[in-house]
């Protein structure tokens, strides 16, 4: 017990110890998860807004209102320019989308409201590396569409005109059912009237609208309480910045194995599983420390809250910092020369990072690589911090990560006191 | 008896090259030896096999009775081993380095505080106690790593150059403190090539040569000083002319 103690702490003291590293250890996470939180966070100002471009080649009062509209929208940010320059503008990525509003559009456009004949086209150039701002501005294409073209039916001369000429239209056509020849007729000629009576007088340009508001409330761990996107960047780039940390501690170990202190240690009363116990367990508090030192920088500086369960954050993080002790053994017992182990190691260690939503949310993978990743150590812990953390979960959400990651520390250990060389051939 | 340190049939390969070959001897509890040779006798190899940090090719070496691989812890309390590198941590300072091997080799804290402090004024390490090691002159890290061999109380100790890189007085001092320790039942096997120090204090000699045993003796049964014997069993180089040296540069 004195020996594995005497190890764990010369292990403690000797990453205390070198404050150069301790400082790029700590300052390295912080800082990149300060960028990748402001990043994903909402600033409540244009940065967030879409850009696009829109080219208005019918010049009509319909046309005009469509992209007033569109402008006033909170999502959008509209930008006017010539045909020739929106679909550069797209090709640099300068804009989501770019909007062609062809001419003949204000006569064509109401006309198709309320009978089928030959439709508008509305040309959408989008960034195909930005499908979902594509996506959205589909949507509130459309919304605004429908709001300025039954706005011209109701108030503009436009529209009075197409009520005049579809009504000349059904009379037209001899296979029209009499009842709804007169229903519609009815319509048309009701909708004619609100458009001369002058009754929307002052209400110009108002037609049908989204029939709802809405109210959209951010479920975090309670209502109020705003979403902080640095819990999660801080605890991605935490535990991005730990798995490196015990990709040392094994490159470390293969290292020193060619080193007299290896000698020195073979001389001392210490066998083959003390001594990689001593590793993991050394490896695993300079882990956890880390671990604090980051959420202690999220909480003081960031205003990051532990909303959920203070114990099963640390839960978490002590189960995560002894599987990351675990971790580095597993790489000293499987790898051969400390440098192509270091390579390898890093390039399974990046995929874990990633694949576990540490550099950007699990969301926007693709369904299957969803359900894949929920079998990756780094998704376990991240979901768990992010539960502890902003979505304010109880303890109860983080027995089970916890009892994971221990469970793949207790395998990982296993493996490497089989595997790993302590007797010099 | 039991022998202190024994070989039989003790042999090392590095590749087709056999660096110890077949050593068989056995040396009794107290005895002082000193193992001679020139550079790449083995000298180095057979303390590491002696130590059992080392897997020999065939044969096999006990430590009081105790195979040295298979010994384990209790075979390491008995042993003491200053390595030929000395593998002391770059981070630790010289009095740390003493305080963790304590503690590792069980004692108490006490008990190592205690060793500590009386470990660096035997081998005048008093001044340099808070330097850390990787800031220490080679002798200092020389005297810290013989500490680190003495600190449990070993029954058995192997040294590796005890008393090269160290200054005279500190080589006085490690003879001094080495010399004794026979008559207090400790048995010491250490390599060397200072003779005159190592005829002073050795009870045996056992001299090696292309990892082969030459000779073990007795020092009581050296026909001559042991500069002379030494070079009896192992002949000095011939040296080569070396013209150029000295001549005005062209």
């Amino acid at each position: 017990m004195n020996a594995l103690r005497a190890l764990v702490l010369h292990d403690i003291k000797a990453f205390l110890g070198n404050r150069r590293a301790l400082i790029v250890n700590l300052l390295c996470p912080i800082l990149l998860g300060a960028f990748m939180g402001y990043f994903f966070s909402d600033h409540g100002d244009n940065g967030s807004r879409i850009t696009v471009m829109v080219v208005d080649e019918d010049q009509s009062a319909l046309s005009r209102r469509l992209l007033e509209g569109m402008g006033k929208d909170k999502a959008l940010e509209v930008r006017p320019v010539e045909a020739a320059k929106a679909m550069e503008a797209v090709r640099r990525g300068k804009a989501s989308a770019a909007l062609i509003v062809p001419a003949g559009f204000g006569d064509a456009a109401p006309r198709n409201l309320f009978q089928q004949g030959v439709r508008p086209v509305l040309t959408l150039l989008v960034d195909p590396s930005r499908t979902t701002e594509a996506s959205l501005v589909r949507g509130l294409l459309a919304q605004h569409s429908m709001e300025a073209v039954s706005g011209e039916v109701f108030t503009g001369p436009s529209g009075l005109k197409m009520l005049k000429d579809s009504a000349a239209d059904i009379d037209r056509n001899p296979s029209l059912d009499p009842s709804l020849r007169k229903h519609l007729h009815g319509l048309y000629d009701d909708l004619s009237g609100l458009n001369t009576s002058g009754a929307m007088k002052g209400r110009e340009g108002q037609g049908m609208s989204v029939p709802y508001d809405l109210k959209e409330v951010e479920v975090t761990a309670r209502i109020g309480a705003k979403y902080n996107g640095y819990a999660h960047s801080m605890a991605g780039m935490g535990v991005q910045f730990i798995l490196f940390l015990g990709i040392d501690a094994g490159v470390g170990l293969l290292v020193m194995r060619r080193t007299s202190l290896w000698q020195r240690l073979r001389t001392a009363p210490v066998g083959r599983r003390t001594f990689l116990l001593a590793r993991i367990l050394g490896a695993a508090a300079s882990a956890f420390l880390l671990l604090v030192g980051i959420f202690a920088a999220a909480v003081g500086i960031f205003g990051v809250r532990i909303q959920g369960s203070m114990f099963g954050l640390a839960l978490v993080s002590a189960a995560f910092a002894l599987f990351t002790g675990a971790y580095g053994l597993v790489i000293a017992s499987l790898g051969r020369n400390p440098e192509a182990t270091r390579g390898l190691s890093v390039m399974v260690t990046l995929f874990m990072v990633m694949l576990g939503g540490a550099w950007v949310p699990s969301f926007i993978f693709p369904r299957w690589l969803q359900q894949a990743t929920l079998v990756i150590p780094t998704r376990w812990a991240l979901d768990a911090m992010d539960g502890m953390t902003w979505r304010g979960l109880g303890l109860s959400s983080a027995l089970v990560p916890a009892g994971l990651l221990f469970g793949c520390a207790l395998v990982m250990s296993l493996v490497a006191v089989l595997r790993f060389p302590f007797e010099d051939k | 008896m039991v022998p202190a340190l024994a070989c039989a049939g003790l042999s090392r390969r590095f590749g087709r090259r056999t660096v110890v070959d077949g050593l068989t001897f056995a040396l009794a509890p107290g005895s002082l030896t000193a193992c001679m040779g020139p550079n790449g006798a083995g000298k180095s190899t057979l303390l590491k096999l002696l130590a059992g940090t080392l897997a020999p090719s065939e044969g096999e070496a006990r430590i009081n009775g105790m195979d040295a691989r298979r010994g384990g812890a209790a075979l390491r309390r008995t042993l003491g081993v200053l390595p030929e590198r000395l593998g002391l941590f770059g981070n630790l300072t010289v009095e740390e380095h003493l305080l963790m091997a304590g503690r590792m080799f069980g004692l108490g804290k006490e008990e190592t505080r205690l060793r500590t402090g009386q470990l660096l004024r035997a081998l005048d390490l008093e001044h340099g106690r808070e330097t850390f090691a990787d800031r220490c002159s080679m002798g200092m890290r020389k005297k810290t790593a013989l500490a680190l061999a003495l600190i449990h109380n070993p029954s058995v100790l192997l040294l590796d150059e005890p008393f090269e890189s160290v200054d005279p007085a500190s080589a006085r001092a490690v003879h001094d403190l080495l010399a004794g320790l026979p008559g207090r039942g400790v048995t010491v096997f250490f390599t060397s090539h200072a003779l005159t120090l190592s005829e002073r204090i050795a009870t045996h000699f056992l001299f090696l040569d292309h990892g082969r045993l030459v000779r073990l003796a007795q020092a009581g049964e050296l026909e001559a000083s042991l500069e002379e014997t030494y070079f009896d069993h192992l002949p000095p180089l011939s040296p080569e002319d070396l013209p150029w040296l000295g001549s005005s540069p062209s």
